[in-house]
């Protein structure tokens, strides 16, 4: 498999996907549109990093602007549908790799190759520097084999950056994997159990059986926030996208057609080579959402929408510490034509919306997910690290 | 029929503020070169992100006031790119 689209180290330890910038070296976000571009500073994530005494290997292939369901859609890819990232992680060449979760493609590739991912609660990591596609709910997070190689990545880049508007005040945050477990509550919600295949519903009920029997309590309940959620997510996700992608004009920086007889032919011309088949639909999709005459009933009814599950979610969150859920619905993908991507990814998105939504963090691990209150990675990464002690 | 007139005021002001109001470069009166006061956030290079000068805010606030107008509680910016 195509691992790297930029090499750039052979001994570094941390790798980068191409979704965040690293000085010098080009950064294109799994887009031809961005092809060349080479940015003139480092995301603030990487500079942490590198402070630290980390080296970065080099980008890894991320799909176009990261919308698609785990990578399979990039203009440097190979097609395969593994996330570059995390089999890069599963096969040893690397401590960690850092990603953007916008929409769930790195916690689907992270379950599909058996390794972890953690989307940090929103605010934590700095978004100076990483390629902007949904601003309000994307994060910077961390692959590894485990959580405590997640914890060690976490503690590095988390914490405030004055360069960053949407940064939270707190300096650092902790990071612990050993934190007691017993006497916890978690819940599985029924609606997304029964909307995953058979082997994922066996992984989930193997995670609840591992953890009771470390004495945490397992219930199954019920809630219809989950679907409301990805809705709302799905089109403020493509407004802000339409809005970030506007920039990308052929004019500035990345592609630009080599015909055109004037400026509207050689913005048309530019993107329409520039962009994939998805991401000229979730373009369309947000200039649809943003319009005069549905403003009010999509992009603003959705900004409602997001309180009401984040009251609803905090809710639940007073009577459990977690929620357990799937992060994708099968555990194998097959290829597929581009022209379906768009349905294909609302409909994973389901498992996946709510925490890039409300800004709670989200862990996949052992082929499941787990949602936790903002702030709260500790416990998720603990009840992982049972699990994952337990399988060794 | 009948019009209510609603008249709208935009002014372009120059602040003496330290820096630009979305990044940390010097404003005016620091250009001593040509390029001295752009950076990658005030070009709109991808991957960079505005921040809201808070002393641009206060002066906007101020003027307000001093114009006696009413002052919103809520704002929200619209960045070109």
């Amino acid at each position: 498999m195509k691992y790297y689209v930029v090499d750039m180290c052979e001994n570094g330890n941390i790798a980068v996907d191409d979704t965040i910038l690293v000085k010098g070296a080009q950064t294109a976000a799994g887009s031809r549109m961005l092809e060349g571009f080479k940015p003139l500073f480092s995301a603030e994530a990487v500079t942490r990093l590198e402070s630290k005494g980390y080296t970065i290997s080099g980008k890894t292939n991320v799909g176009e602007f990261g919308l698609d369901l785990i990578g399979e859609f990039s203009y440097f890819g190979d097609g395969e549908m593994k996330s570059a990232a995390a089999e890069l992680v599963k096969a040893d060449k690397v401590k960690a790799v850092l990603g953007v979760d916008m929409n769930g493609s790195t916690r689907r590739g992270a379950v599909l190759s058996g390794v972890d991912f953690l989307k940090p609660t929103y605010g934590t990591v700095s978004r100076y520097g990483v390629v902007s596609c949904a601003a309000s709910g994307e994060q910077v997070g961390v692959y590894s084999k485990n959580a405590d190689g997640v914890a060690e990545i976490m503690s590095v880049i988390a914490g405030h950056d004055e360069k960053d508007g949407t940064s939270l005040p707190e300096k650092s945050y902790e990071y612990k994997t050993d934190i007691p477990v017993s006497g916890k509550k978690v819940c599985i919600i029924k609606e997304l159990l029964d909307m995953a295949s058979d082997d994922v519903k066996a992984k989930i009920m193997n995670f609840a059986d591992t953890i009771m029997a470390e004495g945490v309590l397992v219930e199954e309940i019920s809630s219809d926030l989950f679907e409301i959620a990805n809705t709302a997510w799905q089109i403020l996700m493509c407004a802000e996208t339409c809005n970030n992608v506007s920039r990308y004009d052929g004019v500035k920086f990345g592609h630009r057609a080599e015909k055109y007889r004037n400026i509207d032919e050689l913005y048309i011309n530019s993107r329409t080579e520039g962009f994939n088949f998805l991401t000229k639909a979730v373009i369309l999709y947000g200039s649809d959402a943003l319009s005069k005459n549905r403003y009010k009933d999509c992009y603003d009814k959705s900004l409602r929408v997001r309180r009401v599950v984040a009251e609803g979610i905090a809710k639940l969150f007073e009577s459990y510490d977690a929620i357990l859920i799937p992060a994708i619905s099968k555990t194998t993908y097959e290829k597929y034509d581009i022209s379906e991507a768009f349905v294909k990814v609302f409909e994973e998105s389901i498992f996946t919306a709510v925490a890039n939504l409300i800004g709670i963090p989200a862990f996949a691990t052992c082929g499941v997910q787990l949602l936790g209150k903002h702030f709260d990675e500790s416990t998720l990464l603990s009840l992982a690290n049972c699990v994952e002690r337990k399988g060794e | 029929m009948k019009y209510e007139i609603v008249i709208g005021l935009e002014t372009h002001v120059e602040l003496n503020t330290e820096s630009k109001i979305f990044c940390s470069c010097g404003g005016h009166s620091a250009a001593n070169e040509p390029n001295d006061c752009v950076c990658p956030a005030c070009s709109g290079m991808p991957g960079m992100l505005p921040v809201m000068n808070k002393k641009v805010v206060e002066l906007a606030v101020t003027a307000g006031l001093m114009l006696n107008c009413n002052i919103n509680r809520y704002t929200t910016f619209d960045k070109k790119n």
